[in-house]
């Protein structure tokens, strides 16, 4: 029996790693060498992205593709429905490949966060916990059902609370229980959202549920619509960074390890947003009931307090964490331009409006995933180059980078990448989203709050280069000679933003 | 093929400059000198074949693909060749090469003068972009680049010890955020060319051509200016090339040789040459009227300020505030003003690079940037003092140089079209250019007393081969008039008017004014001579406006981040009962 006739290929290669990881830990434990779940890690993330590119040349000869595997009388096979498009597959692609990166820089890395000399039982539930959330990942990515989205939802953030605090310090531990409560309470919120969504269609399937809302006479004075629409935005507002349920997002940053928050950043925040995607703009037509101000306001307000409470930081990853939910304002306010644009069209005309919006929030959100999760790992390397006291506060890795010429370019390129200038993927998102601006109408004075915050955000990244490359270095012990592998995974990264950067239209037409 | 190759060598060059670095392979710094000097060689060849092959009046623009496509819209990587572009390219180009060489003479900095190279040819990459780009997102593009080049450039300096460093640093900061903010209206810019070529069904947006071959709006192009100011320093946002005395921090705690070729000579026009573009084809009257005042007030403030200023480099600041003021002057000017802009932009890109030099020379040899200390400096030289009096001249527009006829031709248009009044502020600004030139001049070189350390024996000769060539460059840059003048050539040109009469009236009232500061100085009152010292105190007024701003947004983080758990679900609850309460109530409207 094909077993991708069940799960895509990534999946199904996700839950087979999954089954393996502990069997390879008796192994290791048997033989007292620890290297080999973080080596094979790596092969797998490379095997998973294969995968990837293996369905995408698929996809493009053949067409969209649905998983819908056909049990007679085991209605429970239904809710495994899953569609793979080039658009969904491009995203994976660049998730996974991020995927890979950290993979390759955790190989060495880890010892040291956890600052534990018999570390292997972390590292099972490190790599564990990390497949887990790729698969939950893909799982929403890819499903076109609303209980499987919440069911790979589940199996993405609840990892996530224990990657938060993987690191053994009693901060990592109370920043991932804040996650937790607060993420729990957003699940409940998406759980009443997927039961109102069946209570009012009697389906779960997507394709099925949004033909069923467009022919139900009267649909727009239903209440039960109304409240799965409030309870979708609220229920993924809390990963996706709404203003008032971001609060989350810096204790995490601050507490998780480097390689950690190199992902969930980007990853969990383009999972929310896949989510926004199909279980709100796709299901309940914008043309109908109108949500788009609710993400312009509240876009505004999370870039806006990301960015007001990222200048007093002192601690590197904060800054990342509050940079991240600045970021996320721009992508949620971004949603809200797309869903302006269509205002006054009818649903089946605001249907190329919608695709071509998302077109924009797609790249935005790939350049975010790839320019935060490149500075989180410098900023990782950076602390791990100096051991001194495991501080992340500025003035203790001042001048860290000041003669490492290399490391020191990509940061400042980097940088100015996440406030949106030139050359790298950074400039041609925020052009994009600019240019989705110049198609709508609404109020200047939105767009100008969007511009200067994106202009202020240059205070604090500018700090960070100042800080980094251009002060004298504190005197700190060097821990001698740094693993290559940190390196790589680095400049791969790194040469991925900047070739999107100088031709944007590589990823675009797959969006 | 040749504009592919202007992009593609220097950044060649740079990557081999970047790999050859960050592998740490000792070779000597002259070897990147000698790249960069063959770089910026190549593109000044380059830029002259395009102007050899330049036909009158023939415009080109030259697609080399799509650079974004979103649904039926697209964005072209592609050329605009005129003869703006072309002069611009090539004044960036050759100033460029100038200052890569002599700067091998005046930075002596070991291993760090590589990363000097690699952003200076970045500069140079960003430069003609912005100069040639076809499509509004390239000059943008450009234009961050040439931006992001003088921020890492002005803190060059950033490794010296105590607050050298930290100023060199903050200077640098400060001159990003400043031209970023202002880059805000860049952006709406582009927002409102998108919305209306969108509506027009144009699928190719952003062209230069389809924006500037018909009138844009008044707000697009107020946007434009403000951007410009930001870029070009105009009032009140000038600050970042020059603070007072008692701030210090600014664009010239670079390198001189930077603020020679960034902030007097190429970036600082960037924001000219944008409103050129934009306004050559027509804006409103009133839109005119506003840019001509920005200039005047630019200008007059900028002279003043320069007269009570005692760092010899700040002063050539203030002095380039106020060039770059008359610039938009000039493009306030309706008919032809945009040409007279871009002529005096020529003119002023050659001697001003030349005085930065010069002065870079005088504050190497002298270890100070304090004009009182420099007294009779250059006595000592011949070269040094015929080429600094050949430029001083030119600056304060003294026949017959050629700064002299462009400046008259500003001033015979703004008396044709704003009148008498607005004449006589600009011959106030034309006198008060004279003012500082003359009151600089005679510190320079008539005070009687030399200080024993102020000898210039022992400049290299090479500098002086540059400055020597700066001079030729300054004396025919009159000849680009020729080039310009095609078809568009102004009727007025240097016939004897009253205009020009009270023009070289008010350069030697001026003069005499400069000349005998001192004098003129025991009858202002103190509170005006301490007003103007701190330059009306505008960057205060933002220093506090930014601690104001700072303050507030601590409050909001103390707020909204306490950490506290309590706190956090009390944020998570009112959002989600503001969400289900206005979103019910208000959107969904009576039906409840």
């Amino acid at each position: 029996m094909n077993p991708t006739l069940f799960f895509p290929l990534p999946i199904f290669l996700c839950l087979v790693w999954l089954l393996i990881l502990p069997l390879i830990r008796i192994i290791e434990s048997k033989i007292n060498y620890w290297q080999i779940k973080g080596s094979i890690s790596i092969f797998w993330s490379i095997l998973i992205t294969g995968s990837i590119v293996y369905e995408l040349i698929d996809i493009k000869a053949n067409g969209a593709r649905e998983i819908s595997p056909d049990f007679q009388n085991l209605d429970i096979f239904h809710v495994l429905s899953f569609k793979l498009t080039q658009q969904n597959l491009m995203i994976a692609l660049i998730v996974s490949f991020l995927f890979f990166a950290i993979m390759l820089f955790s190989w060495k890395y880890l010892r040291w966060e956890t600052l534990l000399d018999d570390y292997g039982s972390y590292k099972l539930y490190y790599y564990f916990l990390f497949f887990s959330c790729l698969t939950g990942f893909f799982v929403v990515l890819f499903a076109n059902d609303a209980f499987l989205i919440f069911v790979g939802w589940e199996m993405m953030v609840i990892p996530g609370y224990g990657l938060v605090s993987i690191r053994p310090t009693k901060r990592s531990a109370e920043a991932g229980i804040k996650y937790a409560i607060i993420s729990s309470i957003g699940s409940i919120f998406i759980l009443y959202a997927v039961a109102l969504i069946y209570q009012i269609t009697g389906t779960l399937n997507l394709d099925e549920a949004r033909t069923r809302i467009l022919a139900i006479n009267g649909i727009e004075t239903d209440v039960s619509v109304w409240l799965a629409i409030s309870f979708i935005i609220i229920g993924f507002g809390v990963t996706a960074g709404f203003a008032g349920f971001q609060t989350w997002i810096p204790d995490a940053y601050g507490e998780a390890a480097s390689p950690v928050g190199a992902f969930i950043s980007g990853t969990f925040t383009i999972a929310s947003l896949i989510a926004y995607y199909k279980l709100l703009v796709y299901l309940f037509p914008v043309s109908i009931f109108d949500y788009a101000w609710l993400f312009i306001v509240g876009g505004l307000i999370t870039m806006s307090l990301g960015n007001s409470n990222a200048f007093f930081q002192k601690d590197y990853r904060r800054i990342l964490g509050y940079s991240s939910v600045s970021q996320r304002g721009y992508l949620l306010f971004g949603i809200g331009l797309v869903l302006t644009q269509v205002g006054g069209l009818s649903v089946t005309e605001s249907i190329p409006s919608i695709e071509l919006g998302f077109k924009i929030i797609w790249m935005f959100a790939i350049s975010f995933a790839i320019l935060e999760g490149l500075l989180f790992l410098i900023i990782g390397k950076i602390l791990f180059m100096g051991i001194i006291d495991n501080s992340k506060h500025e003035s203790r890795v001042k001048g860290a980078l000041m003669n490492y010429p290399y490391l020191s370019t990509i940061l400042i390129l980097t940088c100015i990448g996440l406030a949106g200038l030139p050359p790298t993927i950074g400039f041609a998102s925020k052009l994009s989203l600019i240019i989705l601006a110049g198609m709508t109408s609404i109020p200047i004075i939105f767009i100008l709050i969007f511009l200067i915050n994106s202009a202020l955000s240059l205070v604090y990244y500018s700090r960070i280069i100042q800080n980094l490359v251009f002060t004298k270095p504190y005197k700190r012990e060097e821990i001698g000679k740094i693993p290559s592998s940190m390196n790589i995974s680095i400049t791969l990264v790194f040469i991925v933003g900047l070739i999107i950067g100088l031709q944007p239209n590589l990823i675009l037409v797959y969006l | 093929l040749l504009l592919d190759l202007l992009f593609i060598v220097p950044s060649v060059v740079l990557i081999l400059i970047f790999l050859l670095y960050t592998a740490r392979i000792q070779i000597n710094t002259n070897i990147y000198w000698i790249l960069s000097l063959i770089t910026g060689l190549f593109t000044v060849i380059i830029n002259i074949t395009l102007l050899i092959n330049y036909n009158q009046n023939e415009v080109k623009e030259s697609i080399l693909g799509v650079w974004l496509t979103l649904g039926d819209y697209s964005i072209s990587l592609s050329y605009y060749l005129d003869a703006w572009s072309i002069t611009v390219g090539l004044i960036s180009s050759i100033l460029t090469l100038v200052i890569i060489y002599f700067s091998k003479y005046y930075l002596q900095e070991g291993n760090r003068v590589i990363k000097y190279y690699a952003m200076i040819l970045t500069f140079l990459i960003g430069m003609q972009m912005l100069v040639y780009a076809n499509n509004l997102i390239f000059t943008f593009f450009g234009w961050e680049l040439v931006g992001i080049c003088s921020w890492l450039l002005i803190g060059f300096f950033h490794y010296k010890e105590g607050k050298d460093g930290e100023k060199a640093n903050l200077s640098g900061r400060k001159a990003l955020i400043v031209t970023g903010v202002a880059d805000v209206g860049f952006l709406v810019a582009i927002i409102l060319i998108v919305f209306s070529q969108i509506s027009n069904g144009m699928t190719s947006i952003l062209e230069i051509n389809g924006i500037f071959s018909s009138n844009i709006s008044n707000i697009v192009a107020i946007a434009l200016i403000i951007a410009a100011m930001g870029k070009s320093a105009q009032f009140p946002l000038h600050f970042w090339i020059a603070s007072p005395d008692s701030i210090d921090i600014d664009a010239m705690q670079g390198p001189t040789t930077v603020s020679a070729l960034i902030h007097a000579a190429t970036m600082v026009n960037a924001g000219i040459y944008l409103i050129a573009r934009t306004t050559a084809f027509g804006v409103n009257a009133e839109v005119y009227f506003w840019i001509f005042l920005i200039g005047l007030i630019t200008a007059i403030f900028a002279g003043i300020c320069a007269l009570n200023t005692n760092d010899i480099k700040r002063i050539l600041a203030y002095s380039t505030i106020s060039q770059l003021g008359f610039m938009f002057i000039a493009l306030g000017i309706a008919s032809y003003g945009s040409f007279i802009a871009l002529w005096h932009l020529t003119n002023h890109a050659f001697f001003k690079a030349l005085l930065f030099l010069a002065a870079g020379i005088l504050i190497h040899l002298a270890h100070t940037r304090k004009i009182n200390e420099l007294e009779g400096i250059l006595r000592s030289n011949k070269i040094l003092l015929g080429a600094t009096l050949l430029a001083f001249a030119t600056l304060a527009g003294i026949p017959p140089s050629a700064a002299f006829f462009s400046k008259d031709m500003i001033i015979h248009k703004v008396y044709e079209e704003y009148g008498i009044t607005y004449f006589i502020l600009t011959l106030i600004a034309v006198g008060l250019t004279a003012a500082y030139v003359f009151k600089v001049v005679r510190v320079l070189t008539f005070k009687s007393e030399s200080n024993a350390t102020n000898s210039l024996e022992f400049i290299p000769k090479s500098t002086m081969i540059i400055l020597s060539v700066l001079v030729i460059l300054s004396i025919f840059s009159f000849q680009f008039l020729k080039f310009f003048a095609w078809d568009n050539s102004p009727s007025h040109m240097l016939d004897f008017s009253l205009a020009l009469v009270l023009s070289l009236i008010a350069i030697v009232l001026g003069s005499a004014l400069g000349y005998h500061t001192i004098v003129v100085k025991k009858f202002i009152p103190i509170w005006l001579d301490h007003l103007v010292r701190e330059a009306f105190y505008i960057d205060h007024f933002f220093s506090k406006v930014g601690k104001l701003l700072m303050n507030l947004s601590y409050q909001i983080s103390k707020q909204t981040q306490s950490g506290s758990h309590y706190w956090n679900l009390a944020q998570f609850s009112i959002s989600a009962i503001v969400i289900l309460v206005v979103y019910l109530f208000f959107s969904v409207g009576g039906f409840l």
